[in-house]
């Protein structure tokens, strides 16, 4: 294979390539199309975190979903070391591509113990044998997650909520992947633990050098955490880089006012988002599709905006960063 | 009495400082006898008039529980099992009612047209069978019999209005409107009737951050103009310290910290306060590695003896298993700081930790910088005199 170290830089492990889902709406004759993703060229390389951040609607998650191969892409490409997701087993997939849903309280099942629940992966991917073996490897798993070795015996619910995104971030690292999804993994678990969970998914980062994919809702969390943030707004990618540029020099107007309305105890003035109403729902599907929400709108946002290198590690979807002179003729001036 | 939300000059609200709602020894339980679990534990907390006093805690803090007791809305098996709970209607000064000894008439006339509660989960506080229109009809025909119809229609529209719905949206069950249009209704819901107090529980938790900023800035506009005090209950404490003029710190069902919500942000006393500030990563400056707070939040059903806090404290002393703290004044602060913290490293028989102490007078100044509200301006100023 490729000479795949970790880090920035490295090879990606796991690439998309225009990939989209849209989802059919029928009912009383009408017809709609959701276009919950659309064109996205992702790339996750192993030893780093790329943050994919959005409000609701954004696509955010079903962008996880089809990268663990629950929701299958209408259109697009996903390769795993440049072998095309979709032709492979998808046991040897998932073996390298895992899984921390958001919800710690129903992503384990609460009649079985931690034990069987780390088992069962360690078992199916052939990463243990029946026996005396399995039993260790549990405890490896609770060690690396920092649970005491006797919460194999315990059951789901003897467990706080830290403690169990702990354990099913245990689950997902049984099948010795490459590739960890973690989808909005602090956001149901109390203020003070949420630091620890990010903080175990760093380390992870760098002693196994895994790929994760950090979706949330919390920009200051991936401004914290990810070595790389990626905005979608309502299907689409409108802003990528390090996470520092998106956040510290947004270049979007939509990454602008994602973090003029976030929580900053910092802020002196006061912040008006009034004119920002509609949400992503409602967003027109054609064109730049911030255009209803957005200060800045103008005629030419009716067509797709290119990606505008802002520096050379960052991008921005908008016609604002394209010189006048370079923008296409719009059908109707403004007056 | 249709009062038009407008026609009331900002001038005539009564000043901020007057006491709206006095909590004293409040204490709530789920369950009695040994087994039970309690819940709230000995709180005191003074509302005042216009001001948003915000409770941050984790869950188990018993923050929702203090909130359900207030009210008299807790449900059995929770029950109150100590204190009281004044509250003092603008038109009757001096005079105030424990809302805990009312009976059900009594109860009846305040609960919704003097004190209104704000539910966290608005697709569910909804009935989704009914249109809004219909929901916020209801409540004025039950509270305001003398009202016409058409005045009730009237005071409908110009709510939803005021909430920033567009009253074509009225005839929408709960379910046609997004999750922000339904938390906007909530909250012409908990105002329909010109509350004196609003209590807000976790209003804008599930909501995407751009709806829950437009929220904030209604209720502080709505404030403005109505002049009614908000009890805020919500776990983002980086949240309030936005919008709230004082913040009391709950865990384990007391409340640890309580102060101006400038200096609570600047200047922590509490190491669970600390610990809480420090665990939001910050949208400026350095990236700094932070390790938020050892542990676990505590299990009611467990707490630990002495402090409840101290299993997960940095600054633990023998004393704290033993003896808990009491909420106080920090010993070395003059009265007027106004606040009031529950952990032995401020009895003034140690000096306390640099990141809890104090802040030298010179650095103080800087406090009042970071407030936007008035009250708060205020209170630093007669702070810094």
């Amino acid at each position: 294979m490729t000479s795949t170290t970790s880090g920035p830089g490295a090879e990606p492990v796991l690439r998309t390539t225009s990939l989209a889902k849209h989802y059919t709406l029928r009912g009383r004759g009408r017809r709609r199309t959701v276009r919950a993703v659309d064109d996205l060229d992702l790339a996750l390389v192993p030893g780093t975190v790329t943050a994919v951040v959005g409000e609701s609607g954004s696509g955010k998650s079903t962008v996880a979903k089809m990268l663990v191969r629950l929701v299958r892409p209408s259109s697009g490409r996903i390769t795993l070391d440049g072998r095309d997701a979709g032709r492979m087993n998808l046991r040897a997939y998932r073996k390298d591509v895992q899984m921390v849903f958001q919800d710690p309280f129903a992503s384990l099942n609460s009649v079985h113990t931690i034990g069987y629940h780390l088992a069962r992966p360690l078992l199916n991917f052939g990463r243990a044998r029946r026996g005396a073996d399995v039993a260790g490897k549990v405890r490896d798993l609770l060690q690396r997650v920092k649970l005491d070795p006797q919460f194999a015996d315990k059951l789901p619910h003897e467990l706080s909520g830290g403690q169990r995104q702990r354990a099913a971030i245990a689950r997902a690292l049984a099948s010795e992947p490459r590739v960890l999804l973690a989808d909005e993994p602090i956001s149901m678990l109390d203020v003070s633990i949420r630091l620890g969970i990010l903080n175990l998914l760093g380390e992870l980062r760098d002693t196994d050098g895994l790929a994760i994919l950090y979706v949330t809702h919390d920009i200051a969390s991936a401004r914290y955490f990810a070595d790389r943030t990626v905005v979608m707004y309502a299907g689409k990618v409108v802003e990528s880089g390090t996470a520092l540029e998106v956040t510290d020099q947004p270049a979007h107007p939509y990454t602008q006012l994602l973090i003029s309305a976030a929580p900053d105890p910092q802020r002196i003035e006061i912040v008006d988002v009034s004119r920002a109403s509609s949400g992503a729902a409602s967003a027109p599907t054609d064109g730049c599709r911030f255009r209803d929400r957005c200060p800045f709108a103008m005629d030419v946002c009716r067509q797709q905006p290119p990606d505008v290198a802002v520096t050379p590690s960052h991008t921005a979807a908008c016609w604002l960063r394209v010189d006048e002179s370079q923008r296409p003729a719009s059908g109707r001036e403004a007056a | 009495m249709t009062i038009s939300a407008g026609s009331i000059p900002v001038t005539t609200r009564p000043r901020a400082g007057d006491p709206v709602l006095e909590v004293r020894g409040l204490s709530a339980s789920y369950g009695l006898g040994p087994d039970a679990v309690r819940a709230v534990v000995d709180v005191d907390l003074t509302l005042r008039r216009g001001e948003i006093l915000g409770i941050a805690g984790e869950s188990g803090s018993g923050k929702s529980t203090l909130a359900y007791a207030i009210t008299r809305l807790l449900r059995p098996p929770g029950v109150i099992t100590a204190g009281e709970v004044v509250f003092r209607p603008a038109d009757r000064p001096g005079g105030g009612m424990d809302l805990l000894s009312a009976g059900p008439a009594e109860l009846r006339a305040i609960r919704w047209s003097e004190i209104a509660v704000v539910f966290q989960s608005a697709m569910h506080a909804l009935n989704p069978v009914l249109t809004v229109e219909r929901q916020l009809l209801d409540v004025l025909a039950a509270h305001r019999r003398s009202m016409s119809r058409q005045a009730r229609q009237a005071r409908v529209r110009e709510m939803v209005e005021m909430v920033g719905i567009s009253p074509s949206r009225l005839k929408s069950y709960p379910h046609e409107l997004s999750g922000g249009m339904r938390q906007r209704v909530m909250i012409a819901m908990g105002l329909i009737l010109e509350p004196q107090i609003v209590l807000m529980d976790e209003p804008t938790t599930a909501l995407d951050v751009v709806t829950q900023r437009q929220i904030l800035q209604q209720i502080l506009e709505l404030r403005e103009r109505l002049g009614f005090s908000v009890v805020f209950i919500t776990h983002d404490l980086s949240l309030l310290i936005e919008i709230a003029d004082t913040i009391a710190i709950m865990y384990a069902g007391r409340l640890v910290e309580r102060a101006p919500s400038a200096f609570l942000f600047h200047a922590p006393r509490h190491p669970y306060t600390r610990g809480l500030l420090a665990s939001f990563p910050s949208l400026h400056g350095d990236r700094e590695k932070l390790v938020g707070i050892p542990g676990s939040p505590v299990d009611l059903r467990h707490v630990p003896s002495g402090c409840a806090f101290r299993t997960r404290c940095p600054h633990e002393m023998p004393r704290c298993a033993t003896d808990r703290p009491p909420l106080a004044l920090p010993v070395g602060d003059p009265p007027s700081a106004d606040r009031e913290v529950a952990c032995w490293l401020h009895d003034g028989r140690q000096p306390p930790p640099p990141s809890l102490a104090r802040p030298a007078p010179a650095a103080r100044p800087e406090y009042a910088t970071a407030g936007t509200s008035t009250i708060r301006d205020t209170r630093a100023e007669q702070e810094r005199s």
